[in-house]
């Protein structure tokens, strides 16, 4: 009864279009309903809890980190950083496709938002990439596909969000995306020389060391940023919540006094926006507190266990079965609140059975990620549709072929967890 | 409400700026001067609190909640406009009863120090919530009531 109560009655207000952060409010009242009854509700600890779920100084580093990454959008840094990205990979067949990618690898360290790298970054790509010669359907398709880096290589929202829920390590998660995004992008870029050879995509002539240093010394700065943040907290320099803050800081000195191309009307916008986005995601998290504490008192993820454990105790049946889960989540739920719903439930899952939590944060994420690519609810797909003037129909189409790569990186970091969990070992081996 | 408008983003602004200098003042304490200062973490937390619900009053103003249009948009307009009603009412109750929660844990917080500024006491964390939710929920029965406008106009442009 409270199960079908605390999952089926917030998925069913979650379908109705009730706005997130209420549907989980809701279901965590009507749960204290029906335990306690309508006249003995405990108000105080409703507020205590939400509260409670705020006040997380590692949570900080959501604003600061939307901040960096809406400060690089404005003005000339991410054209700085594509252009730099066409010089290093613009030669292979298919040239500006790499670019895409490298780009996003690039801005993914200093951003942790794909959405934001999919909006921002994805309008100069997709635009560049069809003067060029690409077809519109191909350079929305893998500037779509390659914004899912963004949350995987450090800075990552999704990431933080899990690890405050679910009580990992912060600095080993974000440490931990590395190698995973990396492959990400090396596989995104195999499928863009495929195509290209099989279409004749243009490619650039070998940039000359001139053209590169040029390219190099535009994008210098902006460069800097994720040698700073990921350089901060490998060396214990700073905490991920100062990184963040160090980046907020250091993107407005770049494009407020280094290049000056910010407006006071663009500065307010800029932070307007970053409250507006950090209000959702924490509001989230905080009435998520309520919810993850009713959870655990009426012990619903004991209760999942041992059904799980009636199929399999192998740690691998029970990544792949959560795989399958997480990928039909993805599709139908937003990522941000499928990790606050489902990070307290899984990680004492996956304890139980000896999975890392390490990993099982990243293989969420990943496949979350994924779950942004993909219809009805695919927020990236949205952003990438918006900026190249696509149909959603056929943007689906055009991100389809991309799914493969993905999968296949989804597929190797869940049957090789050391992929996720090796630098974090070398780096934070105590 | 031009002033509410103004009032609310200035405010959530500063809050924002205010966060940024207590991190930045912290890494520049501890690693420039080599000094600890513990209120610059504790500062930093309430001001998040109060960034946070500042800025969901704006949110729901702007109704940018992150929600799922995609089922219910194809239900007939009738059910969609009463089903607005009544999770909207419910979402209300919901957070009435947070606010509720909020007076009750003022009073209990009033005496309560906080950990590092000796002259706050932890009723600060609370007070946000009595003083914007009574906005978000204005602003979710404007909701309510254009939400009906809209709908009804559309449907008269129909029929028309």
């Amino acid at each position: 009864m409270i199960l079908s109560l605390f999952l089926g009655l917030l998925i069913a207000l979650l379908l109705l279009g009730v706005a997130v952060p209420y549907a989980i409010g809701l279901t965590s009242l009507l749960v204290l309903v029906v335990q306690r009854g309508v006249f003995n509700l405990p108000y105080e600890i409703i507020a205590q809890r939400i509260v409670y779920g705020m006040n997380n100084f590692t949570l900080l580093a959501i604003p600061f980190f939307l901040l960096a990454g809406k400060l690089m959008n404005v003005g000339s840094i991410t054209r700085r950083i594509f252009n730099f990205a066409n010089k290093i990979v613009g030669f292979i067949p298919g040239g500006l496709g790499h670019a895409n990618v490298v780009a996003s690898m690039i801005f993914a360290g200093m951003s942790g938002s794909a959405v934001a790298d999919a909006a921002g970054l994805g309008t100069i790509e997709v635009q560049a990439m069809i003067d060029q010669g690409f077809d519109r359907e191909f350079s929305a398709g893998i500037t779509a596909a390659s914004s899912t880096i963004g949350p995987i290589i450090p800075p990552s929202i999704p990431l933080i969000m899990f690890g405050v829920l679910g009580d990992v390590s912060i600095s080993a998660l974000l440490i931990g995306g590395i190698l995973p995004g990396v492959l990400m992008g090396v596989s995104l870029m195999v499928i863009v020389y495929y195509f290209s050879k099989k279409r004749r995509y243009p490619h650039e002539n070998c940039p000359s060391l001139k053209d590169f240093m040029i390219a190099l010394r535009s994008a210098f700065f902006p460069l800097l940023t994720p040698v700073i943040l990921i350089g901060g907290i490998l060396t214990g320099i700073f905490t991920p919540t100062e990184a963040s803050a160090v980046a907020a800081v250091y993107a407005l000195v770049l494009t407020a006094l280094v290049y000056r191309e910010m407006t006071l009307k663009q500065f307010f916008h800029v932070l307007m926006d970053t409250i507006k986005e950090s209000s959702v995601i924490l509001l989230i998290v905080g009435i998520s507190s309520l919810y993850g504490w009713l959870l655990i008192k009426t012990q619903i993820p004991n209760y999942l266990m041992e059904r799980v454990f009636l199929i399999s105790k192998n740690p691998l049946v029970i990544l792949l079965i959560l795989n399958i889960f997480f990928f039909i989540v993805g599709m139908f739920m937003e990522s941000i609140a499928a990790i606050t719903i489902l990070t307290p439930i899984v990680v004492p899952l996956a304890l139980s059975v000896g999975i890392n939590p390490l990993h099982l944060g990243l293989v969420m994420v990943l496949n979350l990620m994924i779950g942004l690519l993909t219809p009805p609810i695919g927020m990236c797909l949205f952003a990438v549709a918006k900026v190249s003037s696509l149909p959603l129909n056929r943007m689906i189409k055009a991100v389809t072929p991309f799914y493969l790569p993905l999968l296949i990186v989804l597929a190797l970091l869940t049957l090789f967890p050391q992929i996720g969990t090796f630098l974090p070992e070398v780096f934070f081996r105590k | 409400m031009k002033l509410l408008r103004i009032l609310l983003y200035s405010t959530a602004v500063s809050i924002l700026s205010g966060l940024l200098l207590a991190v930045v003042a912290q890494v520049i304490f501890r690693y420039v001067l080599h000094i600890s200062v513990p209120w610059t973490e504790e500062i930093a937390r309430i001001l998040m609190i109060w960034m946070v619900l500042a800025g969901s009053i704006i949110v729901q103003k702007d109704g940018s909640h992150i929600r799922t249009e995609f089922f219910v948009s194809k239900l007939p307009l009738k059910i969609r406009l009463i089903l607005r009603i009544l999770l909207n009412i419910a979402s209300m109750l919901f957070l009435l009863s947070v606010m509720k929660g909020g007076f009750s844990m003022i009073r209990h917080t009033q005496n309560i120090m906080t950990g590092s500024i000796t002259w706050l006491n932890t009723s600060i964390l609370y007070i946000p919530i009595v003083l914007c939710l009574p906005f978000i929920i204005l602003f979710i029965i404007r909701d309510i009531v254009s939400f009906r406008e809209t709908e009804s106009d559309k449907s008269t442009e129909q029929r028309e």
